[in-house]
């Protein structure tokens, strides 16, 4: 398709990091000990000395009044996620504007937020926080927990797909006449489906979807009865939240 | 208390949108917005779209110009189909196809620049309700900016169809308060209208006062929520002022924008409005013409939107502050464009609300002031004659209309009996308000103080009437004023500029003057230059053609030319002539000396030697001949002068021809062709050298042969002399020399006799001389044949010419070359020798001495400059061969 002023997306590569203004790393912990389980989500920012791991550990485990036995298996986990996330950094990702669709589909305490909506890999100012926040202020969703589970919904569909991008770009380096590999195609959906630009973008597309299309980018929320079996995110308590948005603050700091 | 008002006053165009002009409100500050541009504003806030430093990528295909202002457009677009409706952002995203996080920035921007959400904000209707905090966009009537901008008159009509069409656009002041006008639906008579609200009251409730009026329950109560009601439940006077307001009044922000473009553009009155933009250029002069007057009025300009929509919360005094607030409501209503202003309490909230504002006013109203003592104020600026007019008409009127007042009026002056009412009419009304001012404060509490309210409410509207009429008097006359002085400003402008185009004009006319003055000069320059080229030239072409002349010439007579020579010498014309010149002098003085010497040895006599001497003598003329005719051909003068001798008388006898003529003609005889032929078949016949080589021509009579190459050559000089001179002859000469010079002398010599004996013989008697002229014509012959060109002597090729070197040639001509050769440096030698006194010797005897010298001059000749060596030059290639 013709365009004007498609300079396509200008393609750079840089280190590895979270496609986000803030490289802030999402931490899912899922923890079980004795019978008892532990699921939280929160981000971490990676800059932060490896000390405080632990003893965010030791303070959510008092926190929530969980067994001493749990600390090391937070420790482990967040530890792990972490390094993983380092593995990655150091390598080379190609940053190119790219617009996948994002989608949520969360269940936090009560509310169950269905979402959809696109989102630019490319985009190293996005602020997925920001955005659940005014989400979260749209909706008119009370819960002070559902905007970090949305943002850190989002960290970690981004960080897949980065992650994603990183070993593309091995690969590429790898095989030279490497072109766009297939393989390319992974468990993830969001990757795959990567919105067509000249579609909408280009001179001849347009940007304001289809009336018909409206629902499927609207978000739902759904308030549930207070069952007691929901079993996601039962676990979490605000101070997780506080201490995901305290790194943040942290990592802005840093920056 | 937010009344919906704040939105709804510019946006008349609210909901669905009725007409292609729809009024949203936007703030001041977003005035940028357009919808068929980007304004710089935008490009600052949302760099992504621009390739700003900001965005990742410039001009990607997400983000582009063209994108963002889809984006906008949409998301402005779905606010305005319910402004009241507060858009969010989750709203718009699933709409628009793209990167939320820039649809958020986007969003934002336009959110925080009021683009979208601004009346949103403010309503307190609309399903917003989850929306408390609101209130944190402040309804800022100051800023309220219209847009589109619509045309004046669109909005003119659109008024007067609302109001009643009493509004009019324009400067045009507004007519003198009637009853009609202040008391439009307040009539006592009629039925149920509560006189203070104007409200139409519910049957029971109602109070009909003393005086006719009705005063409906809620109104009578007197208490707080009195003017609550009536800010509530006068919806139609209000919304009547509102529009009155959006149309011909001023806001204080169009006001402080026509005074910051007055500042800025001085009286440009086309830009000012511009920079208003609500208003037309009439209606800004207008507002400007009215303003010196209300210099210290200006403090109170500011917002009646803003009194009007605050109510004040004042604990005391409400009865007062309702009928002020009424009688404002209608003052401002017909004295709108003068900025009166009736605001008490809402003054103070402005001040607050509005500092930056109010300090720009002008101090010398204190807006705690009562709007009487304002009032007051006003009148006090006209003159009292004129107070006392318009005071006078104002009563009358009211007395006209309404009973009520006249009876009112009469109360109150009977109360002021005692005064000068005409008089002192300021005072009088100062009093009447301070009297007012006080019996409202004491009203509130009885009920019999009612009837005296009312009159006073009478009183206090004529006064109002008054001081308004005043005023506008005052406004008319200054208006007046102020268009005189503007046409004297505009007329003195007129002068000046008329002054300068005269000035520029004759200053133009002197310019001209000079440009002709300088041109008529050059003209002349022109003209000399032509004159003077034009000579030079013909001087130049002349001497050219002299030149030319002089080459042809030489080309005539060297038959073939090296044309790199001709080249160099047309290049360099002076050496040309000079050599021109040189040539025919140096022909004649080298062949008279062999002349000389040749006839010498054929013993001519002093005759000859005479004849040698005057050739010596006139060749210089020749020559000159030849340098002057500048076409004369080299050797045209072999011979030289003919012999003349003196036949006596003045006149004389050519020797050669027997011609006799007198002495002038002498010269031009000697040059004349029958004397030329003459004595060349003289010098032939007589074998004189040079000619002693040739033979006549068996056939042609002007014709000769040469009989050392066998060549027929013209019966003119300058061919013979090119033949002597030609390489071909040369050649054979030297040949003939060399053999000779080796040769026997025996041998040699019968040879030599021979041909000595043959030169001296006649041509005609040559072919009778077989024996001797046998084996020369042998060669000749078929050299003759051969030669097609009777005419022009040409270079025989040189292939033939070897073949035809036979040894013939060795015993046909050995002797000739002497004499030919011995042009040039063989004046010397020969010279030398020949006057030794050989004079009278034969060629038969001199023979060897001959030879010896013929070698010697020959070898000398080849070697010395001269025609020869010039020619020999010339055939040097052939030579070789």
């Amino acid at each position: 398709m013709k365009t004007v002023s498609l300079g396509a997306s200008r393609p750079s590569t840089v280190y590895f990091r979270m496609p986000t203004r803030d490289n802030l790393v999402p931490i899912r912990v899922d923890v079980e000990v004795d019978g008892q389980r532990y699921r939280d989500a929160f981000t971490w920012n990676p800059r932060d000395p490896d000390s405080e791991i632990i003893s965010f550990a030791k303070r959510t485990a008092k926190d929530l009044k969980l067994p001493a036995n749990f600390v090391p298996q937070m420790l482990q986990s967040i530890q792990g996620q972490l390094a993983e996330f380092r593995s990655y950094e150091g390598q080379e990702m190609q940053i190119k504007e790219k617009i996948v669709p994002l989608k949520i589909d969360l269940r936090v305490n009560n509310t169950v937020i269905r979402d959809q909506f696109l989102w630019d890999i490319g985009n190293l100012d996005s602020d997925p926080e920001e955005f659940a926040r005014t989400l979260c202020d749209d909706l008119n969703i009370t819960d002070p927990e559902v905007g970090p589970a949305i943002a850190v919904s989002i960290r970690e569909q981004l960080y897949e797909i980065a992650s994603q991008s990183v070993s593309v770009m091995r690969e590429k380096q790898m095989s030279k006449k490497g072109r766009r590999a297939p393989e390319f195609s992974s468990n993830s959906k969001a990757v795959n489906n990567a919105v067509d630009l000249f579609k909408y973008f280009g001179s001849k597309g347009s940007v304001i979807r289809k009336r018909k299309e409206w629902y499927l980018y609207e978000p739902v929320v759904d308030v549930v009865a207070s069952e007691e079996d929901g079993k996601e995110e039962v676990n979490n308590s605000s101070r997780p939240k506080k201490r995901a948005e305290e790194e943040k603050v942290a990592s802005l700091q840093s920056l | 208390m937010s009344p919906p008002a704040a939105g709804a006053a510019a946006t008349s165009g609210d909901g669905p949108p009725p007409s292609p002009r729809e009024l949203y409100t936007i703030p001041a500050s977003s005035g940028w917005f357009r919808w068929d541009g980007i304004h710089e504003t935008e490009r600052r806030a949302l760099p992504e779209f621009f390739g700003g430093a900001g965005g990742a990528g410039f001009g990607t295909a997400t983000r582009n110009p063209r994108i963002y202002r889809e984006y906008r457009d949409f998301i402005i677009a779905k606010y305005r189909e319910d402004p009241a409706r507060r858009l969010t952002f989750t709203e718009v995203r699933r709409a628009l196809v793209g990167d939320v996080t820039l649809l958020r920035k986007v969003f934002a921007f336009l959110d925080s620049s009021g683009l979208i959400n601004f009346s949103a904000s403010s309503s307190s209707s609309g399903p917003a309700s989850r929306k408390q905090e609101v209130g944190v966009v402040v309804e800022a009537p100051v800023g309220l900016q219209v847009t589109p901008r619509p045309p004046a008159s669109y909005f003119a009509e659109e008024k007067r169809g609302a109001a009643s069409g009493e509004k009019e656009n324009g400067f045009r002041l507004p007519p003198l308060t009637s009853y009609s006008d202040v008391f439009g639906e307040w009539a006592p008579g009629k039925a149920r209208i509560c006189g203070f609200c104007g409200e139409e009251c519910n049957g029971a409730k109602v109070e009909t006062l003393q005086d006719g009026f009705k005063v409906c329950s809620k109104c009578s109560k007197s208490n707080n929520d009195n003017n609550k009601e009536e800010a509530n439940k006068c919806p139609g006077d209000k919304k009547d002022c509102m529009e009155n307001h959006a149309s011909s009044a001023w806001t204080d922000a169009e006001t402080l924008l026509l005074l910051e473009g007055v500042l800025k553009h001085g009286d440009d009155w086309d830009l000012i409005a511009q920079h208003v933009r609500t208003k037309n250029k009439s209606e800004c002069i207008a507002r400007l013409i009215q303003l010196p007057f209300g210099e210290h009025m200006l403090g109170t300009i500011n917002g009646k939107s803003v009194s009007r929509l605050h109510i004040n919360q004042a604990t005391d005094g409400k009865t007062n502050q309702h009928i002020m607030k009424e009688s404002s409501s209608h003052t401002t209503e017909m004295a709108d464009s003068m900025q009166i202003d009736g605001n008490e309490d809402s003054a103070d909230k402005s001040v607050e609300e509005y500092p930056t504002k109010r300090r720009r006013l002008f101090p010398s109203m204190d807006a705690t002031t009562s709007l009487m003592e304002q009032l007051a104020l006003l009148t006090t600026t006209a003159s009292p004659d004129v107070v006392a007019a318009a005071a006078d008409v104002a009563i009358k009127v009211f007395s006209n209309e309404n009973p009520q007042a006249r009876k009112a009026f009469r109360l109150s002056e009977r109360e002021y009996k005692t005064k000068a009412f005409a008089s002192n009419h300021v005072q009088q009304i100062d009093r009447k308000i301070g009297d007012k001012d006080v019996k409202m404060h004491g009203q509130p509490g009885s009920d019999k103080q009612e009837k005296k309210f009312i009159a006073n409410a009478y009183q206090l509207r004529a006064a109002v009437a008054t001081a308004v009429g005043v005023a506008a008097a005052r406004a008319k006359m200054l208006a007046d004023q102020e268009e005189r002085e503007m046409e004297l400003l505009i007329a003195s402008v007129i002068e000046t500029q008329l002054r300068k185009m005269q000035y520029k004009i004759k200053h133009f006319e002197e310019l001209e003057s000079v440009m002709d003055q300088e041109y008529t000069t050059i003209q002349q320059m022109k003209g000399s230059l032509m004159n003077e080229w034009l000579k030079n030239f013909g001087t130049g072409i002349t001497t050219t053609l002299c030149n030319i002349f002089a080459l042809l010439y030489q080309l005539d007579c060297f038959g073939n030319v090296v044309w790199g020579d001709v080249a160099s010498k047309i290049a360099n014309p002076r050496v040309d002539v000079t050599a021109k010149t040189l040539v025919p002098k140096s022909i004649p003085s080298s062949s008279s000396p062999v002349a000389n010497n040749l006839m010498a040895k054929k013993s001519k006599g002093p005759v000859s030697a005479a004849a040698a001497d005057e050739t010596g003598v006139v060749s210089p003329q020749g020559s000159a001949h030849g340098s002057e005719g500048g076409g004369e051909k080299e050797g045209a003068f072999l011979l030289g002068e003919p012999t003349w001798e003196d036949a006596g008388g003045g006149r004389w006898r050519c020797a050669e021809t027997g011609h006799e003529l007198p002495e002038r003609e002498k010269e031009a005889y000697a040059r004349s062709r029958a004397c030329r032929l003459a004595l060349i078949d003289h010098a032939v016949a007589r074998k004189k050298p040079p000619l002693n080589a040739f033979k006549p021509h068996p056939e042609h009579k002007s014709k000769l042969v040469c009989k050392i190459t066998g060549d027929t050559v013209n019966k003119l000089e300058d061919h013979i002399w090119k033949h002597i001179n030609g390489k071909r002859f040369l050649n054979k000469l030297e040949k003939l020399e060399d053999q000779m010079a080796s040769g026997e002398m025996a041998d040699g010599e019968p040879v030599k006799s021979n041909e000595v004996a043959k030169k001296s013989k006649s041509r005609k008697k040559d072919k009778k001389k077989a024996n001797v002229a046998s084996p020369l014509p042998r060669e000749p012959k078929p050299e003759m044949d051969d030669s097609d060109d009777p005419d022009f002597w040409v270079p025989p090729v040189g292939s033939r010419w070897d073949d035809d070197d036979g040894k013939d040639r060795w015993e046909s001509s050995p002797g000739k070359p002497n004499s030919a050769k011995n042009e040039g440096g063989s004046d010397d030698d020969g010279g030398g020798d020949n006057d030794g006194g050989d004079e009278d010797a034969t060629a038969d005897k001199d023979d060897a001495e001959s030879r010896e010298l013929a070698s010697r001059t020959k070898r000398v000749s080849i070697e010395a400059v001269g025609p020869s060596s010039f020619a020999s030059r010339k055939k040097k290639p052939k030579k070789e061969q």
